[in-house]
């Protein structure tokens, strides 16, 4: 278990990794955006989309509960997970669904980071 | 002083491994994606005498899994660079994966840093060079 308040760098860092939730988020929502509307059918690019939110859950599930954030890492290897299987024919109800649960996740720890971590 | 390697394109996962092996008096390179760790694996071993390569699985450009396999298949000089592959996958597909390209060890992020640090002193103990 990590000390992150006995530490002034250690603490410094997971500040910095918390810094970078808005922008994480911004990402997610504009993914999201783009995939209003778009139905239930499989997606002509599904796969393509279904990589590019994988690496932005992928990279919260490896690093957030690293720094502590135990719910949003759960959250995002939950996704990751399942896009890992996904067929290039998901469709984009499907894919806005994981992105949706993840800016929840996501939007949870800007506006209260301790929401997020492990206490 | 042992030079590390450490290929991670997560950069706050980078930085905290970073600051935690230097911490313990290691020295470490960080390369951003696996194409950067090729280069850095391709540089002459006299001035980059690498004791360990930490090698993240997911990464753009080339994945931990395709640096691996260069490594050992066609870097005579660095073949036999013990690697830990730090990673989120940890199906037996993927472990079975790493083991049969060459992997040495493994670690599942997330990962608590005072672990990754027993395992690297493990590793550096156990054969590689100063």
């Amino acid at each position: 278990m990590i000390d992150w308040e006995s530490d002034p760098e250690l603490r410094a860092l997971r500040n910095e990794f918390a810094a970078s939730f808005p922008e994480r988020l911004g990402a997610v929502r504009s993914f999201a955006q783009r995939l209003r509307g778009q139905g239930a059918g499989p997606h002509p690019r599904g796969g393509e989309l279904a990589q590019e939110l994988r690496i932005l859950a992928h990279n919260l599930a490896g690093a957030a509960p690293t720094y502590g954030f135990q719910r949003l890492g759960e959250i995002a290897a939950e996704i990751d997970d399942r896009l890992s299987e996904s067929e290039a024919s998901i469709s984009a109800d499907q894919l806005l669904a994981d992105a949706l649960l993840l800016e929840k996740a996501l939007t949870s720890c800007v506006e209260s980071p301790a929401s997020g971590a492990t206490p | 002083m042992f030079r590390i390697l450490l290929a991670e394109d997560e950069e706050h996962i980078a930085k905290l491994i970073d600051y935690k092996l230097r911490k313990e008096g290691l020295e470490v390179r960080i390369a951003k994606n696996g194409q950067e760790a090729v280069s850095a694996l391709e540089e002459p071993v006299s001035e980059q005498p690498f004791s360990l390569l930490i090698l993240d699985v997911m990464m753009p450009i080339l994945d931990g899994w395709q640096v691996l396999k260069k490594l050992r298949t066609s870097m005579e000089e660095r073949k036999d660079l013990p690697v830990l592959m730090l990673t989120a996958k940890s199906s037996e597909m993927d472990l079975a994966k790493s083991a049969e390209l060459g992997a040495t060890r493994f670690l599942k992020k997330p990962f608590d840093p005072a672990a990754l640090h027993r395992v690297v002193v493990e590793m550096l103990e156990s054969g590689a060079k100063s």
